[in-house]
């Protein structure tokens, strides 16, 4: 839905990207989203940090522009430096090496981040309980965040 | 060019009708013979050889170029930067569809325009045989003559045929 | 041996009439000019002002992404509607009284898509990179994403605005060989020389300006329908409670004739009041045109209420939450007074001969039902987005001053392009006038005389 294709799909339930670069605004990604994640960049975010400020912007992100659509990356520049190490090292990556900020901030370990595609990784088990959920499951639009509803396993 | 033209206005039609029958009758050829008019009028009216066009094939030609330009486009871009998306095709028929109507409209729109201009010969900003009291409505006829010995011919029978004006044009 | 033989004034009582505008400029004209320059300027001044600023100037806040200026953008459309649709439709039926009508009302068409092709770039948040959904070679081998309805919708306005453009061209050349004979100052002579691309009038060149016009109706209709039907799945193939639905294709397309069609009659009136053509544009005209838009109305009426009454018997709750704040929320009144403008009180109305004779009556009649058809394209775009998705996302959208004054915006660039147009073409086909008087014969049957009309 993105005209000048920002966003990047993918074939395979997975996170999706988008190339913020390419974003030029058109606000309809907001119109489509039924779960309405997408967050509107009204300042231009880079004049709010002047230096010393700027020092606490994270240094693998780039600070993107005014006027971009943007929504949860799911930490992908954490995702891709892990991928990198494990592909430098010539292994696999492993089950919890990689998290995402807020699943590593969270006192109540709430979040659990991993691959869906191995059954044994621990978000798998985690849902691979009954009481599993997805938001708005009817649309068809296959989310891969997973809910835990209460009551017994 | 050395070529002469006789210019003969008319006020009606029906003269203006009879005095092409009768430059026909005085071995004009109809190539040299032309009209020009403020109002369409139909082809029958004068008794020359009707116009033909090729604005038709030029058209469906370009709507068939336009429809495989819009193909390219579509599917084309598609193809050569292709971004997988859960379940769905690279092409997508109905996307493809839309773009291939848009381009092929859009084409067959510029053919007919460049066409109908590129065949009238316009835009002609030269000096050619004309009178504005056809923007008033009047008839005008205009003859080709090779020389002053036909134009003179052309002048008589241009002023026995009922014309308001004969003159010439260089 | 004369190359341009001093004017012979034959029935040239069409030509000054029609051309009088072209060569006259009154302090009235001057006095619309400027204040729609004002208009204009000031949206303009505003429009680059909220570039400099951001889209925070704007009441927008997600999730309602498309306010304002999307109702604009659609309702402008909208407006371009029936120009060269009607116009195209006229011709091709071969109706003679559109002959007046028909000039008019494609530069109408030519000039709204202009205003209305504007609003997709005003709302984008990164305007300057614009050029992305164009598809251009790049050294990044990018291209833009047809799959995406806005690719569709620029392909598709595009498309319009240039067949749009020369369908209003094309049949003007033989009248700016009219205005090029009849100008007297030096300038104006150059300009339409210029326009009139060396017309002569002979016999070959009508030949092909007929068949041209011919063929450009029958390509151009296609193309009117089509965009319209774009532009209402720029909503209808998002995933979103009262968008997604397969009706909006026909119901854009009615809306969009309904509303054209109110404003071709709204011009109609002020032209034929301001340059005196009563004897041009009759009474006769307005009530043909009147009929043509009660047929709209009526049409819209059933397609609206198809769209209401299904939404309302299946009850999905993601729906009825957006209906509820229609029927007795928020846009209560926007809907009541769309209502009123658009069916209630215009069907009624339209139906009365007087009505449809009246141009007063239909002045004011005509400006009402776009108010109404205004608030529709709103009642489209705003309650879907301030109550889709999840119930803590909810929210409600109040315009600011800069959507009101990229409101005025159009409405000024349009009227101001049209009265330039005033000065640059005749507003009423002047050859295809001569062609209907040409052409015209009265034929005595019993004790009326009757008029014919001789056709090929």
């Amino acid at each position: 839905m993105r005209p000048a294709s920002p966003c990047v799909p993918s074939s395979r339930p997975t996170i999706r990207r988008k190339v913020y670069n390419r974003c030029i605004g058109t606000q309809y990604c907001q119109n489509n989203d039924p779960y309405n994640v997408r967050f509107f960049n009204w300042f231009e975010a880079a004049l709010n940090f002047v230096e010393p400020l700027a020092n606490q912007l994270n240094p693998d992100v780039t600070v993107r522009s005014r006027g971009v659509m943007e929504k949860c990356t799911f930490c992908v520049h954490r995702i891709r430096e892990a991928a990198a190490d494990a592909k430098a090292e010539e292994r696999l990556l492993e089950d919890g090496e990689i998290t995402t900020a807020c699943a590593q901030s969270c006192s109540a370990n709430v979040i659990t981040f991993g691959n869906l595609l191995d059954p044994h990784s621990k978000v798998s088990t985690a849902i691979a309980s009954a009481r599993r959920f997805r938001l708005l499951e009817a649309l068809g639009t296959e989310p891969v965040v997973y809910y835990l509803k209460g009551g017994q396993a | 060019m050395s070529d002469t033209y006789v210019l003969a206005r008319y006020r009606e039609v029906d003269p203006a009708a009879a005095g092409i029958q009768r430059l026909l009758g005085a071995s004009v050829k109809p190539e040299d013979i032309d009209v020009m008019t403020g109002v369409p009028y139909p082809e029958e009216v004068w008794g020359l050889p009707e116009s033909k066009s090729n604005i038709r094939k030029v058209a469906a030609l370009f709507w068939v170029i336009g429809a495989c330009c819009g193909f390219t486009l579509a599917a084309g871009t598609a193809w050569l930067y292709p971004l997988p998306t859960g379940g769905k095709p690279i092409v997508s028929l109905p996307t493809t569809a839309v773009i291939v109507y848009e381009m092929s409209m859009l084409m067959g729109i510029f053919s007919v325009a460049a066409a109908t201009l590129i065949e009238s010969k316009l835009p002609n900003f030269k000096k050619l045989p004309y009178h504005p009291a056809v923007s008033d409505g009047h008839v005008v006829l205009s003859v080709r003559c090779m020389d002053e010995s036909q134009a003179t011919k052309v002048d008589e029978v241009l002023k026995a045929s009922n014309a308001d004006e004969v003159l010439r044009h260089v | 041996m004369k190359l341009h033989p001093p004017l012979v004034h034959g029935d040239d009582k069409i030509n000054r009439d029609i051309l009088r505008p072209l060569f006259e400029t009154s302090w009235r004209w001057w006095a619309l000019f400027g204040l729609c320059l004002t208009g204009f300027g000031a949206g303009f001044v505003t429009w680059m002002w909220m570039l400099g600023a951001g889209m925070w100037v704007t009441g927008l806040h997600r999730p309602v992404m498309w306010g304002v200026f999307i109702a604009n953008f659609v309702f402008w459309v909208g407006l371009s509607h029936s120009g060269t649709l009607i116009s195209a439709i006229l011709r091709l039926a071969k109706a003679d009284w559109r002959r007046p009508i028909t000039r008019a009302a494609e530069a109408m068409t030519v000039f709204t898509v202009l205003m209305a092709a504007q609003f997709p770039l005003i709302h984008l948040g990164r305007t300057w990179f614009f050029y992305y959904i164009i598809p251009y070679v790049n050294q990044r081998e990018m291209w833009g994403n047809f799959r995406s309805p806005l690719a569709w919708d620029l392909m598709a306005i595009l498309t319009y605005l240039s067949g749009s453009l020369i369908y209003l061209y094309l049949p003007t050349v033989p009248d700016f060989a009219i205005a090029r004979d009849y100008a007297t100052t030096p300038v104006r002579k150059k300009l339409f020389t210029m326009l009139a691309l060396g017309w002569r009038g002979t016999r070959k060149e009508w030949h092909r300006m007929n068949l041209a016009i011919l063929m450009l109706a029958v390509l151009v209709l296609p193309v009117a329908v089509s965009v319209h039907t774009i532009v209402s799945w720029d909503f209808a193939m998002a995933l979103a409670p009262q968008w997604h639905t397969t009706i909006f294709g026909p119901y854009f397309v009615l809306g969009a004739i309904y509303s054209g069609m109110a404003l071709v009659v709204t011009l109609t009136v002020l032209i034929r009041w301001a340059f005196k053509w009563e004897d041009y544009i009759t009474p006769f005209h307005l009530d043909k045109l009147s009929k043509i838009m009660l047929v709209a109305a009526i049409l819209w009426t059933y397609l609206w209420c198809g769209d209401y009454l299904i939404t309302w018997y299946g009850r999905l709750p993601e729906e009825k939450v957006i209906l509820d704040i229609k029927n007795g929320g928020a846009y209560f009144w926007h809907q009541l007074t769309m209502m009123l403008a658009n069916t209630i009180v215009a069907i009624p109305m339209l139906a009365f001969k007087k009505v449809r004779t009246s141009p007063w009556a239909l002045l004011f009649l005509t400006v009402f039902i776009n108010v109404g058809m205004w608030l529709e394209r709103y009642l489209i775009a705003v309650p879907t987005l301030v109550q889709k998705g999840p119930a803590y996302t909810w929210t409600t959208y109040s315009p600011t001053w800069v959507e009101l004054m990229m409101s005025i915006y159009p409405f000024a660039g349009f009227v101001m392009l049209y009265v330039l147009f005033v000065k640059m073409a005749p507003f009423i086909s002047i050859w295809e006038i001569r062609e209907d008087r040409v052409a015209e014969a009265y034929k005595t049957m019993g004790q009326a005389k009757l008029r014919a009309i001789v056709a090929e």
